[in-house]
C-alpha cells in the first residue's frame, strides 16, 4: 500500500506547487525538491532492501564490499547527471547539460578504474606465462 | 553517523549557494523595477517641484524601496555634506559603493554611472532627459533579467542540491 502514499505526496506536493508558484514562484522550487526528497526517504526503505541482498551475493561469491559499493555510486551518479542535464535542456541550455553528462561519465571512468584493473589482473593471471617450450 | 552528518552538511551547504544564487537572480530584477520607480520620482521632483537635488534624493530615499532607498539617501547625504565636490562625481561614489551591497551586474551599475552626466549643473530639461534615458535602459535591463532568472533560476536551485548529492557519492 505504499504506493498509495507515494502517490498521495506526489498529488499534494503538487496542488500545493500549482498554488505556490503564483504566489512565490521562489518557494515553488523548494517545495518541489523537498517533495523529492520525501518521496526519496518512502523508497529508501526498498531501496536498502536491494542494497542488503547484492551484498549477501557479493558475500557468498567471496566479491570484495568495494566494488559493490562503486557500482551503487556508479548509478546513483548516474541518475543525478541524467536529472541535472534533463534541468539544464528544459532552461534551453543544451550546451550546459552536454557538459555535465560528460563531467558524469569521466567521473564514472574515473570510479570504475579499480573495477576495470582488477578485471585486468584476473585475465593477465588467466593466460599462461612464459614462452614455448 | 559522522559520515552521515559531513554528508548532509556538504549538500546543505552545496544547496544553500545555489538558492542564494537564485534569489540574487530574482532579487536583481527587483530592485531594476524599484530603481524605476525610484528614478521616475526624481524626475518628478526635479520637473514639478523644482526641489534642490539633496532635497529630492533625500525625499525619493524616503518612498523608495530597500535596497534603492540606501543609494539615495548616500547621495543625498553626501550631496548636502559636500564641499566643492561636484553633484556628478558625488553619484558616481555613491552608486560605486552601493552596487557592492547589491546582486546588480556591472551594466547595470554603468546605466546608472551615465545618471551622472550633468546631474545637477545641466539645464532642468537636460537631466530630464538623461533621467528618462537612463530609465528606459533600466526597463531593458529588467526584461533581461526577468529572462535570466527564469531560465537560470531552476537550474541554480536544483543545480546546488543536485551537485551536492553528486560530491557525497564521489567521496562517500
Amino acid at each position: 500500500m505504499e504506493i498509495l502514499q507515494v502517490v498521495g505526496v506526489g498529488i499534494i506536493a503538487t496542488i500545493f506547487l500549482v498554488i505556490l508558484r503564483k504566489q512565490r514562484p521562489e518557494l515553488a522550487v523548494q517545495l518541489s525538491i523537498a517533495a523529492g526528497v520525501i518521496l526519496f526517504l518512502f523508497v529508501l526503505a526498498k531501496i536498502s532492501a536491494v542494497i542488503q541482498v547484492l551484498e549477501d551475493l557479493a558475500n557468498k561469491a567471496q566479491i570484495n564490499r568495494y566494488y559493490l559499493t562503486t557500482l551503487l555510486k556508479i548509478v546513483g551518479i548516474a541518475y543525478i547527471a541524467e536529472f541535472g542535464s534533463q534541468i539544464c535542456r528544459d532552461a534551453g541550455e543544451s550546451t550546459i547539460a552536454t557538459k555535465v553528462e560528460m563531467a558524469a561519465k569521466i567521473l564514472v571512468m574515473v570510479l570504475a578504474l579499480p573495477i576495470l584493473l582488477a578485471l585486468m589482473d584476473s585475465l593477465m593471471s588467466l593466460l599462461p606465462r612464459g614462452g614455448p617450450s | 553517523m559522522g559520515k552521515l552528518v559531513g554528508a548532509a552538511l556538504i549538500v546543505g551547504a552545496f544547496s544553500a549557494g545555489g538558492f542564494m544564487t537564485a534569489r540574487d537572480l530574482r532579487r536583481r530584477k527587483q530592485i531594476l523595477a524599484s530603481l524605476q520607480s525610484a528614478l521616475a520620482m526624481l524626475a518628478t521632483e526635479i520637473a514639478f517641484r523644482a526641489t534642490r537635488l539633496p532635497e529630492a534624493l533625500a525625499q525619493v530615499s524616503e518612498t523608495a524601496g530597500s535596497p534603492v532607498k540606501a543609494l539615495f539617501a548616500e547621495a543625498g547625504r553626501r550631496l548636502r555634506e559636500a564641499e566643492g565636490q561636484a553633484a556628478s562625481e558625488i553619484w558616481l561614489l555613491a552608486v560605486e559603493e552601493w552596487l557592492h551591497t547589491t546582486p546588480l551586474k556591472g551594466s547595470d551599475g554603468e546605466e546608472l554611472a551615465r545618471l551622472a552626466l550633468g546631474l545637477g549643473a545641466a539645464p532642468r530639461e537636460d537631466q530630464l532627459h538623461r533621467i528618462e534615458e537612463v530609465k528606459n535602459r533600466l526597463t531593458c535591463l529588467e526584461s533581461e533579467a526577468w529572462e535570466t532568472e527564469n531560465r537560470m533560476g531552476k537550474v541554480w536551485s536544483y543545480g546546488g542540491v543536485l551537485f551536492g548529492a553528486a560530491v557525497v557519492l564521489a567521496i562517500w
